[in-house]
């Protein structure tokens, strides 16, 4: 008790509602906390979690991996080969998205991903001996994020793919992510066709040169500022990338036309980014990855710094906890789908993108794309609530990105898990939703939650260690 | 007949909302059983045993599960629709107009929201009660646990993770307590002044408190310890803490101490701790030597009402303390006039007790007066009841005891199991006397003496009279007002004095001169 | 939410609970009043330590009355402090507590006292309570200037010579006349009296008494407030030349 003896009492209730009343009806202030068992009803989380809050060892290493996300500044340094720049790739290695998977456990359109790229790659010319090659060990599949990369859907990468190069200006940091190829039938929904594998090719000769040259000649583009400016125009990043698409494509054009290469070169690459409204998507994955990156690996901090699906596992990451992915079944999405498809049609959440939310954007600045509650069908005030709805979970803000609908405020970023366990507030996503066959392609979109288990088990993890 | 049940997944109610619900279940056309509950392996026994579901449901502990038993399954569905609509009009909702506000769902939530907040009262399942109690120490705030089957280790864990920051935990199983002039779980409404307290009992403390407030004095501060306080294990921990705090406390003059007997080296502590504080101490260890206590500065009382009286004496600085107490106001003429109309037979007491610490004052009173009683928790094992639900002989029953509650809310909210008691217990021939209490205030009911004022008519007929011997703990100044509350019962014909010590002196007269030969 | 992480807590001010008010909010700094009556204060990082000050890091450009409303209620709950109405939290665990203390190493020389070149003569006035009555309230400034040199003076009494009846007599008279000064100087009086003073003097002191460079602490005590720190070297200086016995006229002449 505080010296205020017969001033008023300031209560926090826990419970019944009714005692909160009568604190508040006899001249005290009482506050009703909105409770229900934390992590599910798990009683030995709610235990481990206890001792972890208001704990200063974690508090202030989340300090630390906060304030390296928040420094962080990506640039867009230029294209390169995929075998060649990207750490530790093998000459006969795929990357996928999310976490850890075998090949023969892998959904529909990442099979089919995988196929078409050993297609693309030449290591084989039909389906049956390609899968011949992964059976055999000769091709192996690893995590995207195992090698510093990021990929949208499949996140299918392969060695003689082009790659975008994004470096951080402070840490030195390094991201990569391959080229969007659009919509419709395209090898991250699992398409393998002769024409998915000419796109590919035509994207690893004309596009990637005038691209290369183009950024080579910017002497690198600042991603934080295009996404920044997005922001103000109706993009959260993830499933809005039509204004930042145009932002990208305006700093890239004058540079283009001054390569020297071929006109009609420029003018494929110029069509094809202009009819891919969401061109700049990879761009703003690899933003967050290196911005996360930057964050990951300080000891005792709760941040998460990856969130990904592999189509059947939903896998995080936390900064104090390594390398260790705590996974667990990847949700199938309720969400808002095209004519003729529903739910029974959907593969599980799938792709790297929830690495923009991870980072604050996306999802968690749905404010800033009204248009996006539509899927779910809300309203532009419920695209507001849900982006203040992150802001009990996370960290911090990131003032580097504001958004005018949120009264110019900057948007919630840095994922804790002790909060998301603590408050039963899952992370917001914003997601395409692919269909579960290959080759299909998006049949939908919508918005769904990172599952409580990743949560949890990060949360237990971390509760392993000694944080005084 | 017709069973159905309907799982809603991740929705949360409190354990009174959900009764509630289950309740009005139950009273709509066509319906046998009803139950609303969160799915916890306790719960789910429950439902098995009560034969309302025979197969393991796919329900977690986190979700809500209604199971109704009706005559057709039309009566059912429409049941089913009600408890839905019922259960989503319990969700709160955010202040309107504000499209940002929603409540806090966590207690760290609540600190930013509040920021000033010097407690967290928790009332939720046990279970998840000591967890959100550390939490609550180690955000730098004070506890108040209310729930209950909180394990001995974890309350002894709380409460030396508390003495570290220099916070104070109350309870678990505290079920009441006023600061700053709050009431605080079930609570009354009493005058300030400077008489502090600190209990192991909640109901100690009401009866306590409200009678100091009818000598015309008041109290500064009333602190709970939860009834294991005392025990070895947890060593008085929280009850020499809220001695220190009364001891600092500019506002406090006098310290009442109330509890069972503790383990005894913890009454030494205690008792060590209380007569170097500074401050005149009356300790009422219900049932202790009062000559094991004295000590300078200690004040030993022997019943809640005499800790009420010295305290009182001892605030206004008089010398002289009362040994003497007032007795129940009947002469022996009024006593010979309540027993002559009984019949032969009626011979014995039969106390119904809401309020624990009340039944096991009596006990010990009884005791002296006219020999061991028997009970469901008598004070030696050898008067234990062969059948809770059937007394014999003197049986004094504290009906807020878990064996009654279970699946039911407690006595002071819900009366219906006294009912059914009090109508039992009047028809057995051998009933003489029914001893009560009424516990007003908040938390309890709105109107418990008006409930119990409708049992005593129901059981008054014919010949068949009992006499009704009671007593309201409570103040003018708490919701259910005290004086209605004393009319009510009066005018059920019942004697109504005005506190517990005074009820079983009454009772035990009667029942001597009873066993005397009238 | 802003949330900023202490550097450093003044050992006074190292509390895990305590309730306030905001009573004055600057560019650099922010006073709490508590409701014990202390005083503590809240500084950007590039103030000096304080006994009952929090030093807190921050962002360039950051300026507490752009983000702390003055009357504004503050609550310090298991080592963090928030303000009601306001989205700021400051972390207090994990700073550093600093603890005024002096320790002599060797004695002054006059010449340290005489090279600031400042007209000590004038303090020639022995009585401890005319001395007090003389100072204390008097002058310009958030604190007054009499204020300030009757720190320094207290410094070099209470700190020197704590045994000395002069110096208890001081600290008994600046005690027994608080009423004639403002708040924030009744804080930093009282606090004086007791030993406690913020770091720039406790510096000045032990570079007077060997330990560290006279120059420099002076230099730093000099830039503290507008004219703050000159009345407190002042005070420092005569207290010593008081405390030990150094004839000033005979030297300056």
């Amino acid at each position: 008790m505080t010296d205020n003896a017969q001033q008023s009492l300031s209560v926090i209730n826990v419970g019944l509602a009714s005692f909160a009343d009568t604190i508040n009806e006899t001249g005290g202030t009482a506050v009703h906390v909105d409770w229900r068992p934390p992590a599910g009803g798990d009683v030995n989380v709610a235990r481990a979690l206890a001792g972890l809050v208001n704990n200063e060892r974690i508090d202030s290493a989340n300090r630390t991996a906060f304030e390296n996300y928040l420094t962080a500044q990506p640039i867009l340094k230029g294209i390169g080969r995929a075998g060649d720049v990207i750490p530790g790739m093998g000459e006969r290695m795929i990357l996928h998205s999310g976490p850890p998977i075998n090949w023969d456990n892998v959904c529909g359109p990442v099979y089919g991903a995988i196929i078409g790229a050993i297609l693309f790659e030449g290591w084989a010319d039909n389906e049956n001996t390609g899968k011949e090659l992964l059976r055999s060990g000769e091709v192996t599949i690893a995590p995207c994020h195992h090698h510093a990369t990021v990929g949208p859907m499949a996140g299918i990468t392969s060695p003689s793919m082009p790659v975008w190069m994004v470096s951080d200006a402070d840490g030195g940091n390094q991201a990569f992510t391959n080229l969007n190829e659009g919509l419709g039938k395209v090898l991250r929904f699992g398409a393998n066709s002769p024409e998915v594998i000419e796109r590919l090719r035509w994207m690893q000769d004309t596009l990637a040169n005038v691209l290369g040259a183009a950024i080579s000649s910017s002497g690198g583009i600042d991603i934080k500022t295009i996404m920044a400016q997005a922001l103000y125009m109706g993009d959260e990043v993830h499933n809005r990338n039509a204004a930042s698409t145009g932002l990208l494509l305006k700093q890239l054009v004058p540079h283009a036309l001054r390569t020297g290469l071929p006109a009609d070169d420029v003018a494929q690459a110029i069509e094809f980014i202009s009819g891919n409204d969401h061109f700049f998507l990879n761009v703003s994955m690899a933003a967050c990855k290196s911005m996360l990156d930057a964050a990951h690996n300080v000891p005792n901090s709760s941040m998460v710094t990856a969130m990904a699906r592999n189509g059947v596992e939903f896998g995080i990451r936390v900064s104090g906890c390594g390398d260790q992915w705590f996974t667990t079944l990847a949700p199938v999405v309720d969400g808002l789908y095209f004519p003729s498809y529903s739910i029974d049609d959907a593969a599980p959440d799938l792709g790297d993108s929830a690495i923009t939310e991870t980072a604050g954007l996306g999802g968690f600045a749905m404010a800033a794309a009204p248009a996006i509650v539509q899927f779910v069908g809300g309203t532009p005030a419920d695209a507001i609530r849900r982006s203040r709805e992150m802001q009990p979970i996370t960290i911090g803000r990131n003032t580097a990105f504001t958004i005018p609908a949120l009264d110019f405020g900057a948007t919630a970023a840095g994922i804790d898990v002790r909060k998301v366990v603590d408050t039963g507030i899952q992370p917001i996503i914003n997601t395409g939703i692919a269909h579960k066959d290959a080759g299909v392609g998006q049949i939908g979109a919508g918005i769904t939650r990172a599952p409580m288990a990743c949560f949890t088990q990060a949360l237990m993890k971390l509760s392993e260690t000694p944080t005084g | 007949m017709q069973t159905e049940t309907k799982i809603l997944p991740n929705v949360y109610r409190d354990s009174v909302s959900l009764m509630q619900i289950s309740s009005k279940l139950c009273s709509l056309p066509g319906i046998i059983q009803a139950s609303a509950i969160m799915a916890t392996e306790a719960n789910i026994d429950l439902l098995v045993e009560a034969g309302l579901i025979e197969i393991t449901v796919p329900a977690q502990p986190n979700d809500l599960l209604i199971t109704i038993q009706g005559d057709n399954s039309k009566s059912v569905e429409a049941a089913l629709g009600e408890a839905e609509a019922s259960i989503e009009g319990e969700k709160l909702t955010p202040a309107s107009g504000e499209e940002d506000a929603f409540a806090p769902r966590n207690i760290e939530m609540a600190l930013d929201e509040l920021p000033d907040a010097q407690l967290v009262l928790i009332s939720c399942p046990g279970d998840y009660a000591g967890a959100e109690a550390e939490k609550a120490l180690r955000l730098g705030l004070d506890v108040m646990i209310f729930s209950d089957n909180v394990s001995i280790e974890d309350e002894v864990a709380l409460k030396k993770l508390a003495a570290d920051s220099d916070r104070l935990v109350m309870g678990p199983d505290c079920g009441t307590a006023i600061m700053n002039g709050i009431p605080l779980g079930f609570a009354n409404v009493v005058s300030p002044g400077d008489i502090g307290i600190v209990a192991a009992s909640g109901t100690g403390l009401q009866q306590v408190s409200c009678l100091v407030d009818s000598l015309g004095c008041g109290i500064s501060q009333a602190l709970g310890t939860g009834g294991r306080d005392l025990s070895a294990q947890v060593g008085g921990r929280s009850m020499i803490k809220g001695l220190n705090i009364l001891a600092n406390d500019e506002t406090t003059a006098v310290i009442v101490l109330i509890s069972k007997p503790p383990a005894q080296e913890v009454a030494e502590n205690v008792l060590t701790v209380a007569a170097a504080c500074g401050k005149p101490v009356v300790v009422n260890f219900l049932g202790a030597e009062p000559d094991v206590m004295r000590r300078e500065n200690i004040y030993p009382a022997e019943t809640l009402e005499h800790a009420a009286h010295l305290a009182v004496e001892l605030s206004k600085g008089n010398k002289a303390l009362l040994n003497d107490l007032s007795r129940y106001g009947l002469g022996e003429p009024e006593i010979n006039e309540l027993i002559s109309p009984l019949s032969d037979s009626r011979k014995f007491v039969r106390g119904l007790y809401s309020g624990g610490t009340f039944s096991y004052e009596a006990m010990l009173l009884l005791e002296y007066e006219i020999g061991p009683v028997n009970s469901a928790s008598p004070l030696s094992p050898e008067h234990k009841l062969k059948d809770i639900w059937s007394s014999t002989g003197n049986t004094v029953l504290d009906l807020g005891d878990d064996n009654f509650t279970r699946g039911r809310p407690h006595p002071m909210i819900d009366h219906r199991l006294r009912h059914d008691r009090i109508l039992q217990e009047a028809e057995d021939p051998e009933t003489a006397v029914i001893l009560f209490d009424v516990v007003a205030g908040y938390g309890s009911h709105p109107d418990p003496a008006g409930e119990m004022a409708a049992s005593i008519s129901a059981a008054v007929n014919g010949s068949y009279n009992p006499i009704f011997v009671g007593f309201v703990c409570g103040t003018d100044a708490d919701p259910q007002n005290r004086s209605d509350q004393e009319r009510k019962l009066r005018d059920a014909g019942a004697v109504v004095v005005s506190n517990n010590a005074q009820a079983v002196r009454l009772t035990g007269d009667i029942i001597a001169k009873l066993g005397d030969g009238k | 939410m802003m949330r900023l992480a202490a550097l450093s807590v003044g050992s006074e001010a190292l509390l895990s609970t305590a309730d306030g008010v905001v009573c004055g909010v600057f560019c650099r700094s922010c006073n709490i009043r508590l409701t014990d009556g202390s005083l503590l204060t809240c500084a950007t990082s590039d103030y000096f330590d304080m006994p009952r000050g929090i030093r807190v890091r921050a962002a360039d450009g950051f300026k507490f009355n752009t983000v702390i409303p003055g009357g504004a209620a503050a609550h310090l709950r298991g080592g963090i402090l928030r303000f009601a109405g306001c989205d700021l939290k400051i972390d207090l665990r994990g700073a550093h507590v600093w603890t005024p203390k002096f320790k002599p190493v060797s004695r002054p020389s006059i010449q340290d006292i005489l090279a600031f070149g400042f007209e000590l003569d004038i303090f020639k006035e022995r009585d401890p309570e005319i001395v007090v009555r003389n100072l204390i309230g008097r002058g310009a400034g958030l604190t007054p200037e009499g204020d300030d040199t009757l720190t320094g003076l207290l410094a070099a009494s209470v700190l020197v010579a704590p045994d000395r009846s002069e110096s208890q007599a001081l600290s008994h008279h600046v005690m027994n006349h608080l009423h004639a000064t403002n708040d924030i100087s009744r804080q930093m009086l009282s606090d004086a009296a007791q030993g406690l003073f913020i770091e720039p003097i406790i510096s000045m002191l032990s570079a007077l008494y060997g330990q560290g460079c006279v120059r420099k602490s002076g230099q730093n005590l000099l830039a503290v407030g507008e004219s703050s720190g000159r009345a407190m070297l002042v005070g420092i200086l005569a207290g010593v030349a008081a405390v030990e016995d150094f004839n000033l006229q005979r030297q300056a002449a």
